[in-house]
């Protein structure tokens, strides 16, 4: 039998989890309600993040580790930002014929190439960027290493930062302007092919953070953003395609579930096994009794 | 007019027979090709994978630097994997029909290797396992196939020889879900039963990032586990052991961890940092001690040109290329037949030891031993080490079992962490 210490401490992993699935989840919501874009490079987008903080943080010497999570962020910016000048801007533009497909094979594409060119250059051996602060924290019962807490921290910190620049900010209104009606958007001055670009470089700085602030605990590999990737898909449909607050609230809900489930449930032998499935498991109830997600805006 | 046709037909004759001849000489000059079916990219495990291929690599170099076989070029030829069964049969497949390769070499996943072997079978091609560990890989006695690897059964037998040593009475595992994962667990459980140690065993997928919570249910038993086996092959190899130490629950002074091969490579140093410290480490090969002066000399060569040390897994890769090589020279020539019954016969000194198959077609597996003796290599070695300082090389690290190699104290099984 389990005492209170011990749910208490599963669910502050859980939550701390949860706040990095989110921020993930964060930047998949955000490119997909200005773009109309399923970006499947977002993974990658996470995995470079990690080996960027990690070339910097190790490569250059003395360099603090939070600093390598905000030179991933900046190379991720600029990935995205070109990556959508470059590829997405003809999409917009209306000169493909088939937009949907285009975006797909796109991002898809991109997955393979960023995977295997960092398999190429980085090399298969996996890698972990030195801690942000070394040993645990107690609060209480509850123990958890410093490096789970302050990732979680800077991730709520991204998240909160985001919120107030789509709110406050006239780039951040423009924005919502454009995800709700391109065309208003326009005919009101707002130029929407610099809001998609701005949404897909941000989206793509945010999956970098999180690929940043994983890399001092799960360490990194060419296809570590493999599962991740998949779990945003999950986070973002259960908080409601393009819902910000559904990606935060969903990634939290996805990340208690998973650390709960494997915790409580009595058969221990599948208990981590079926990990993922727990998400999954609440994924299809939500969808079941609300097809638009938890924040989804009726089409 | 009939003198005519006379010397056309000899010169048609002449040219055709030439033809003939260059043709055939052409054929005998074309290189040997050797397959080597490993796992290069995600989702397969690609570290080991990787310097594997560098391995086979380097033997073919050697191997030509020598004249080749026959005079001809050797050349390996690779067949990526993936990790993923139907992905390793199609790349065996292209291998054989399409680049016509004469043997392959390789493999890392039981999985792959078991998705392959009836093609080895269907077009009488001889394969030589590196080290896919599962035992029905040469349990279901093909002709074809020859494995100079562990099985899971000898690695079992192993373990809980040294568990049972050490008096553990409390195991517990966290077992990664794949074919040599849940083979091996099978039979540890089932020895651990027999010999009384209570154990409890959660799976997972490869890929799972967090352990967390699972290591906090094992650390929550009273009294507490006195082993942790983390039976995960990867970059999971690492964070595990990370993860374990982060919370107090092992290595510590009252939970031994028991970690896979993975932990050979260097990189375990710089993912699990200090955790790392104290883990035992199972190793497939000679110690330090009793290598070859294959051994050395190869692994010099291969630390010059790749900057780090052959694992048990790598030196597997070259002895396997080599001899496949060797059966051809053996056989001298490139005929599968033929060269299964030189591989039947053979003696061959490579990095781990001398080579040799003892039961084959010739001399079947006698009913009192397991089914997957059949070609399969019987000297196997293997050691249990300990890291004992961070950042510690395997060769460095403190040899715990078998009693014959172990560098402790007579009645000590491990190192306790200070």
């Amino acid at each position: 039998m389990y005492g209170l210490d011990y749910f208490f401490m599963q669910g502050a992993n859980g939550l701390v989890i949860g706040c990095l699935y989110a921020l993930m989840a964060l930047g998949l919501t955000l490119i997909f309600s200005v773009l109309k874009v399923v970006n499947f490079a977002h993974g990658e987008f996470y995995m470079i993040g990690g080996y960027m903080s990690y070339f910097l943080v190790t490569l250059v010497g003395g360099v603090n580790p939070f600093l390598g999570v905000l030179f991933g962020m900046v190379v991720l910016l600029v990935i995205g930002s070109t990556f959508d000048y470059l590829f997405l801007r003809p999409m917009h533009r209306g000169e493909v014929d088939r937009p949907g497909e285009y975006a797909i094979l796109l991002t898809f594409g991109l997955s393979f190439f960023l995977q295997n060119l960092v398999l190429a250059v980085a090399g298969p051996f996996p890698h972990r960027t030195p801690s942000f602060m070394e040993g645990g924290v107690r609060i209480g019962a509850i123990s958890i290493s410093a490096d789970r807490l302050i990732a979680a921290g800077l991730a709520l910190a991204l998240m909160l930062a985001l919120l107030t620049f789509i709110k406050l900010s006239w780039t951040g209104m423009a924005m919502r302007a454009v995800s709700q009606d391109q065309d208003a958007a326009s005919v009101a001055g707002i130029n929407p092919l610099r809001m998609s670009n701005i949404a897909f470089a941000i989206g793509a700085a945010l999956a970098g953070a999180s690929g940043a602030l994983i890399a001092p605990i799960f360490g990194i590999v060419p296809d570590v953003g493999v599962l991740p990737s998949i779990r945003s898909f999950i986070i973002v449909v259960l908080g409601g395609m393009g819902s910000i607050k559904g990606a935060i609230l969903g990634g939290i809900i996805i990340g208690l579930v998973e650390s709960m489930g494997a915790a409580f449930i009595p058969d221990m032998s599948r208990a981590l096994a079926y990990r993922q499935l727990y998400g999954l498991m609440i994924f299809v109830i939500v969808l079941l009794f609300r097809p638009r997600g938890l924040f989804g805006e009726a089409q | 007019m009939r003198r005519l046709v006379v010397v056309l037909t000899v010169i048609c004759f002449v040219c055709i027979s030439s033809t003939m001849v260059v043709a055939s000489e052409t054929k005998e000059k074309e290189p040997i090709k050797i397959g080597v079916v490993l796992p290069m990219s995600p989702p397969g495990a690609y570290a080991s994978g990787n310097p594997m291929w560098w391995a086979a690599l380097q033997a073919a170099e050697e191997v030509n630097e020598a004249g080749g076989i026959m005079g001809r070029e050797v050349v390996a030829i690779l067949g990526d994997t993936r990790g993923v069964p139907e992905e390793a049969r199609a790349a065996t497949e292209r291998l054989i029909t399409k680049d016509k390769v004469v043997g392959v070499v390789g493999n890392y996943h039981s999985s792959c290797a078991l998705a392959e072997i009836d093609l080895f079978k269907d077009h009488n091609v001889p394969y030589i396992g590196s080290e896919p560990w599962s035992d029905d890989v040469t349990a279901k006695g093909y002709k074809q196939v020859f494995r100079i690897s562990i099985t899971n059964s000898l690695y079992t037998d192993i373990t809980v020889a040294w568990t049972i040593a050490a008096g553990f009475k409390r195991v517990g595992v966290i077992q990664e879900i794949t074919d040599w994962g849940l083979g091996v667990n099978k039979q540890l459980k089932a020895a651990w039963d027999e010999a009384g140690i209570k154990n409890e065993t959660a799976f997972t997928d490869m890929k799972t990032e967090d352990f967390t919570e699972t290591l906090v249910r094992f650390n929550q038993w009273d009294p507490p586990a006195d082993m942790f086996f983390g039976s995960i092959t990867g970059p999971g190899a690492f964070r595990i052991i990370k993860q374990a130490y982060d919370m107090g629950f092992s290595p510590s002074k009252k939970t031994v961890f028991y970690a896979t091969n993975s932990c050979l490579n260097p990189e375990v140093w710089e993912v699990a940092g200090k955790a790392a410290q104290y883990i035992v480490v199972t190793q497939i090969g000679l110690p330090p001690s009793a290598y070859t002066e294959v051994t050395k000399r190869e692994n010099e060569k291969f630390e010059k040109k790749y900057g780090r040390m052959m694992n048990a897994t790598v030196m597997e890769a070259y002895d396997s290329f080599m001899l496949m090589c060797e059966a051809i020279k053996k056989a001298g020539s490139t005929d599968p037949d033929k060269m299964i019954d030189a591989l039947e016969n053979i003696k061959w000194t490579g990095m781990r030891g001398e080579y040799y198959f003892p039961y084959g077609s010739k001399n079947p597996v006698p009913a009192d031993k397991p089914a997957y003796m059949w070609h399969q290599w019987p000297d196997v070695s293997e050691y249990l080490f300990q890291y004992t300082e961070v950042g510690q090389k395997p060769e460095d690290g403190t040899v715990i079992w078998p009693p014959k190699w172990s560098q402790l104290p007579k009645g000590q099984y491990f190192v306790p962490v200070k």
